[in-house]
C-alpha cells in the first residue's frame, strides 16, 4: 500500500477506507472538516476536482464531499462529512482551494446548504427567481414541478388529429 | 460621470463558446472586471440521472459536452464497472481508446476553428469544420450516430467494428497527419497568430496549480499531468506516448499544446489499430440492461478530455437507478477561477480569444 495512505491515516480524526490503489475515502466529523482539508493540502493533495453534496434523506443528513487529487502520488482522496439536514451550513474551503468558491455557490443554490465565509453563497448562480425547494434535494419532485409549471405540449400530429375531430 | 460601463457578451454571441454569458465592466476598451453568468443551457443532467435507469442515462450523458461526448460515456461506464467489479475485454479497451482519441481529434478541430475565428482567421474554421466532418462520418458508420454516439457502455462497447473500418480510420489518420502541415503554415506558424497570442492571458505554474487547472492549461505551464498516464484506463497502458509540455503559460502555449495533442491522438489511434487483438469479444456479458442493479457504494472515475480532467462521482444505493451522480468538467475552474481573473486588464477584443484559449465548454458548468 502506498505510504501516502499511511500518512493520511495518521491525520487526527481521519477514518480512511481504501477503495482501490488510487482512490481513498476519508470520513471526518463536521467540526474537523476544514482542518482536514488543510492537512490534506499539506500532504500534497493540491487539486480540488469537485465538491458537492449527497442528500441522505433517510438519515436526515447531507453528506458533503470533496474530491481531491495528489499529483505526485497520483492518488484521489474523497473527503466526506455528514451534517444535519435542518439549517444546514458549512464553512467555506475557498481559502484552501480557490475553485471551491464556485462549487459552494452551486451547493447553496442546488441543496440549500449555506456556506459561511463565502461572500457569494446565496446569490443567484444558475437558477433565476427560484421559489421552490432547492432542486437537488431528494424530496424535490422534478416531475411534479414540471407538470405544475409547464403545459404539456402535444406533437404536431396529435394537434392535427385534435382539429379534425 | 463614471468612466466605466457594463457590457454583456452572450448568451448568444459568436465570440463565446456556447450558450454562456459574460458580464464585463470596461473603462475604454480595457476590462476592469469580468463575471461569468451560467444557466442558459441547464438541462438538469445530474437530477435527471437520479430518476432514470442506468441504461437510460446513456442517452442523457453524451449531451454534457457537444464537441466531445464520448468522455462522458467512458467515465460513466468506468464508474459503473468499478462498482460492479466488471473487467472489460482486451479488444474493447483498444476500441474505446480509438473512439476516445478520435473524439479528442474532433474536439480539437472544432476548437481550432473557433479559436482561429476569434482572431479573425476564418479560413481555418472552414478547413477544420470540413476535416471534423470526415471523422463524424466515421463515427456515423461505427455507431449509427454522428454526434452523440452512445457507443461506449458498461462492460465494453456496443458492437464490434464494421468490416473495413480499421483501414478507413488509418486512411483518415494519414490524411490528417499530412494536412497538419497546412494547418501549421496557415495558422500555428503565422506571425499574426503569434503576435496576438504570445504573452496574452499568461499564468504561472503556481497559479495554475492553485486555481485547479488541468489539461492543456496546466501542460502549458510546464506540468506533465495527464489522466491517461497517471491513472491509465482503456488501452493507454499498452501504448507509447509522451505528454506535450511548454513553459510559457500563455494563450500561444495553450494553442500549441492542443496542436501537439492532435498529433498525439493520431499516433495513438494508429498504434491502437495495429496492436489491437484481431478477434475476441467487445463486451463482457452483463445482465439484461433493464435489470442492472449496481451494488451499494461510491466511486470516482475520471478520464482525460480535450480540456482536462473529466470525472464522474457516483453513489449507488443498490437499486437500478443511481442515487447521485456529480459530473466534474474542466470548464468549471477554468471559467470561474481562471478566466474571470485573466480577463481583468485585457482588451475587449481579446475577451473571446481568452475564453477560447481556455476552451470553456458551458454544458460542463450547466449540468
Amino acid at each position: 500500500m502506498k505510504e501516502i495512505i499511511e500518512r493520511v491515516k495518521r491525520i487526527s480524526g481521519a477514518e480512511v477506507s481504501v477503495r482501490r490503489e488510487n482512490l481513498i475515502f476519508v470520513d471526518v466529523s463536521r467540526d474537523k472538516l476544514i482542518s482536514m482539508l488543510y492537512d490534506m493540502k499539506l500532504e500534497g493533495f493540491n487539486q480540488l476536482s469537485i465538491m458537492s453534496a449527497v442528500d441522505r434523506l433517510e438519515d436526515n443528513e447531507f453528506e458533503i464531499f470533496y474530491v481531491l487529487y495528489n499529483y505526485r502520488e497520483k492518488i484521489n482522496a474523497v473527503v466526506r462529512s455528514r451534517i444535519e439536514r435542518e439549517n444546514a451550513e458549512i464553512e467555506t474551503a475557498e481559502k484552501i482551494y480557490p475553485p471551491a468558491h464556485t462549487y459552494e455557490r452551486e451547493l447553496t443554490e442546488m441543496f440549500g446548504i449555506k456556506v459561511l465565509g463565502n461572500s457569494e453563497s446565496g446569490k443567484p448562480f444558475i437558477l433565476e427567481n427560484w421559489k421552490d425547494k432547492p432542486p437537488m434535494r431528494k424530496d424535490f419532485d422534478s416531475v411534479r414541478y414540471v407538470n405544475s409549471h409547464y403545459e404539456f405540449r402535444h406533437s404536431a400530429e396529435e394537434e392535427t388529429e385534435g382539429k379534425n375531430e | 460621470m463614471s468612466k466605466s460601463y457594463e457590457l454583456f457578451i452572450g448568451p448568444n454571441h459568436p465570440g463565446v463558446p456556447g450558450n454562456f454569458s459574460l458580464h464585463l465592466e470596461l473603462e475604454g476598451d480595457t476590462i476592469v472586471s469580468a463575471k461569468g453568468d451560467p444557466g442558459y443551457l441547464h438541462r438538469a443532467f445530474e437530477k435527471g440521472m437520479e430518476n432514470r435507469l442506468y441504461i437510460q442515462n446513456l442517452a442523457l450523458i453524451p449531451r454534457i459536452c457537444v464537441p466531445e461526448p464520448d468522455i462522458n460515456e467512458a467515465a460513466y461506464s468506468m464508474a459503473i464497472e468499478d462498482l460492479m467489479g466488471v473487467e472489460i475485454p482486451e479488444r474493447a479497451k483498444y476500441i474505446r481508446t480509438i473512439v476516445l482519441e478520435l473524439a479528442r481529434t474532433t474536439a480539437y478541430l472544432q476548437w481550432m476553428g473557433g479559436y482561429a475565428a476569434s482572431l479573425g482567421l476564418y479560413t481555418l474554421s472552414q478547413w477544420a469544420t470540413g476535416d471534423r466532418d470526415y471523422a463524424i462520418d466515421m463515427f456515423s458508420e461505427l455507431t449509427g450516430a454522428r454526434v452523440y454516439h452512445m457507443y461506449i457502455w458498461p462492460g465494453g462497447v456496443r458492437r464490434d467494428l464494421p468490416a473495413g473500418w480499421e483501414d478507413e480510420i488509418l486512411g483518415y489518420v494519414k490524411y490528417l497527419k499530412d494536412k497538419l502541415e497546412d494547418y501549421d503554415n496557415l495558422f500555428f506558424k503565422n506571425a499574426m497568430f503569434m503576435h496576438r497570442a504570445k504573452g496574452v492571458a499568461k499564468i504561472t505554474q503556481e497559479q495554475a496549480l492553485e486555481w485547479g487547472a488541468t489539461g492543456p492549461v496546466l501542460k502549458a505551464t510546464g506540468i506533465a499531468q495527464d489522466v491517461r498516464k497517471d491513472a491509465p484506463y482503456a488501452a493507454y497502458p499498452y501504448l507509447d506516448f509522451d505528454i506535450p509540455v511548454l513553459t510559457e503559460g500563455d494563450s500561444w502555449a495553450r494553442a500549441i499544446i492542443r496542436r501537439m495533442e492532435i498529433e498525439n491522438a493520431l499516433n495513438l489511434i494508429e498504434q491502437a489499430v495495429k496492436k489491437m487483438p484481431k478477434k475476441g469479444p467487445v463486451w463482457t456479458k452483463m445482465p439484461n440492461p433493464f435489470k442492472w442493479y449496481v451494488p451499494t457504494g461510491e466511486t470516482y472515475a475520471k478520464v482525460e478530455s480535450s480540456r482536462g480532467e473529466h470525472g464522474f462521482y457516483m453513489v449507488s444505493d443498490g437499486t437500478n437507478k443511481p442515487y447521485r451522480v456529480a459530473v466534474r468538467g474542466a470548464s468549471m475552474p477554468h471559467m470561474f477561477t481562471i478566466a474571470e481573473k485573466l480577463l481583468v486588464g485585457s482588451r475587449l477584443a481579446d475577451a473571446s480569444h481568452i475564453l477560447l484559449s481556455l476552451d470553456i465548454c458551458p454544458p460542463e458548468i450547466d449540468r
